[in-house]
């Protein structure tokens, strides 16, 4: 049997959280969507709701946004452009506080790969632990610890900062390692 | 976590934009839209499908008031048309609603749930993608349960779907559908537009049986935009002007969230009412205020979707969607005093319609009533397959 009333509490407190996850990935109007089917499937499903909703639901949205990607390859395109300019861009109507650092930072982002780039935001934007990142992107909780540090040194290059030693093999290694 | 790496992320967390902030992001009005349109599909298996049971006015609390509203707004007639004030009951309808009033005011009440089965039918019009195929159309039936836990701790459930069959309406339709390629999701066009957010995908087949746990705290039942308690049913007005005046002051409530009319409206809200666990003198006044709607008429003898016999009162035709002119239809058993069908009825069928295969007369969906009263036992739950 599904619980409305628990699954409402569900939608408002997670809503936002997908929302902006979907978002960045794929901009506001396409994100919406994906949200709003994200939801719909979570309710199909609520027969027996997960205990932590909120890595489910992103996990959710994410395979969504891979179907709509093999579905829809222009349109997911396109939608990717929009993710990545919006979660890499201080907006204008921002408030002026630090935009300086905040738009380097964001720079930095932007110039990593979109892999890199969603295992940083789920961790920094989405608050989420390393092991519900770990689960929403379907891989161990070791193997995002290294991705993490993977990410992390080559987002300190891309803000200038020293390359660690032995960066060129890890690149080559990485190159190797699909997205799932 | 290795201090580097939560330095850099401590950075990255300063530097989210504003537009990926996910308080700036809560309480859009499509968040609204998104969860109210959820939550009023009862389907488990395909929440995109369209719900007969929407039709339907007072879904009982799916939840918050939000749902009723779109409940409401789902019923197939009456959205944006003005129809002005006729007045002219038809004396037998009047009459009958009236003699039903006065015997329904000694019915006895009592019991631990309030019961009630409905068989659902819907029929949608398909217009395939290729414009050398036909038009056809695809009916769906189920039955459906209600049960309202009216003590303090009990539950509140629907099963919903049982025995959903959903497929082509004759075998006109189904030559055409096969003709079109046999395809297992079609497309519903709802009639109110070419936007795709109102095209709906359903399954030829049916669905599962559901079960959805409908109270809300201690509330049971929607009326108008609001969720109700078993308290407030049960010290609704028995008389008719109060009664009346608590239902125009929800209206002007709900305005702008549903049917505009007045009169239809109300046809839905108090056609609703008489299925819920209120007392006899409320269902009593109900019947008046139906009486006294404006324009509402008298069909007279009919015989109901489930071939039973009763007598029935309508709003006038109006022009809804793409189907033509249709009329709400009310049967009710003046043996029994209880409400037998609430259906829509094609009147004048548009080219399109007919092209379909509707006439006029065509019961585009209905909801009948097959059993209504109190219990002390639990519905029973469909065995999960």
């Amino acid at each position: 049997m599904r619980d409305a009333q628990l699954f409402r509490e569900t939608y408002e407190q997670c809503y936002p959280s997908v929302l902006a996850y979907a978002t960045s990935r794929l901009g506001r109007s396409t994100g919406e969507d994906i949200t709003s089917e994200a939801f719909a499937v979570a309710w199909q499903r609520w027969d027996d709701p997960p205990s932590v909703p909120l890595p489910w639901l992103l996990a959710v949205a994410r395979n969504l946004i891979s179907e709509l990607r093999r579905k829809d390859a222009k349109q997911y395109e396109l939608a990717v452009a929009q993710g990545r300019r919006i979660s890499t861009e201080v907006g204008s109507d921002d408030i002026a506080e630090d935009v300086a650092e905040r738009t380097t930072v964001l720079r930095a982002l932007a110039s990593l790969p979109d892999a890199d780039r969603e295992l940083l935001t789920l961790l920094a934007w989405q608050g989420l632990s390393q092991r519900d990142a770990a689960r929403v992107l379907g891989c161990s909780t070791a193997t995002l610890a290294v991705r993490l540090h993977r990410a992390r040194r080559r987002l300190d290059r891309a803000l200038g900062g020293t390359p660690d030693q032995g960066s060129s093999r890890e690149q080559h290694s990485l190159a190797a390692v699909k997205e799932p | 976590m290795r201090e580097k790496d939560r330095k850099a992320l401590e950075a990255l967390a300063r530097a989210r934009p504003d537009a990926l902030d996910p308080t700036r992001l809560a309480g859009s009005a499509r968040q609204q839209q998104d969860l109210t349109e959820l939550m009023s599909v009862q389907s488990v298996r395909s929440t995109k499908r369209r719900v007969v049971a929407r039709r339907r006015v007072l879904v009982p609390a799916v939840g918050l008031a939000a749902a009723a509203a779109v409940a409401v707004g789902a019923v197939a007639v009456g959205v944006g048309q003005n129809r002005g004030t006729q007045t002219a009951a038809n004396p037998d309808g009047h009459l009958m609603l009236l003699t039903m009033a006065e015997s329904v005011q000694n019915q006895a009440t009592s019991g631990n749930y309030w019961q009630y089965q409905t068989q659902t039918q819907n029929l949608s019009l398909i217009r395939p993608a290729d414009p050398g195929t036909q038009p056809y159309v695809v009916a769906d039936i189920a039955q459906n349960n209600w049960s309202l836990g009216v003590k303090p701790g009990e539950q509140s459930l629907m099963v919903s779907n049982l025995n959903d069959k959903r497929g082509p309406w004759t075998a006109e339709d189904t030559h055409r559908w096969m003709m079109a390629g046999s395809p297992i999701t079609v497309l519903v066009d709802d009639g109110y537009g070419k936007d795709a957010r109102n095209e709906l995908a359903i399954k030829i087949g049916g669905d599962q049986p559901v079960v959805d746990r409908t109270d809300y705290g201690a509330k049971i039942a929607a009326v108008g935009p609001d969720n109700v308690n078993y308290d407030y049913l049960h010290s609704l007005p028995t008389d008719q002007t109060a009664l009346a005046q608590t239902f125009a002051e929800l209206y002007g409530k709900s305005r702008g969230k549903g049917i505009d009319d007045q009169a239809d409206w109300m046809f839905t809200q108090i056609s609703g009412l008489i299925t819920l666990p209120v007392s006899s003198g409320v269902r009593a006044a109900a019947y008046r205020i139906l009486a006294d709607l404006p324009g509402i008429t008298s069909l007279g003898t009919v015989t109901d979707p489930l071939g039973r016999t009763g007598v029935a009162v309508a709003l006038p035709p109006m022009a809804a969607g793409d189907l033509g002119q249709q009329q709400q239809q009310l049967v009710v058993d003046p043996n029994t005093n209880t409400i037998l069908s609430q259906q829509t009825v094609l009147v004048a069928p548009s080219a399109l319609a007919t092209q379909a295969g509707m006439k006029a007369g065509t019961i585009v969906n209905y909801t009948a009533t097959t059993h209504i009263g109190w219990t002390d036992q639990q519905v029973a739950l469909p065995t999960t397959p």
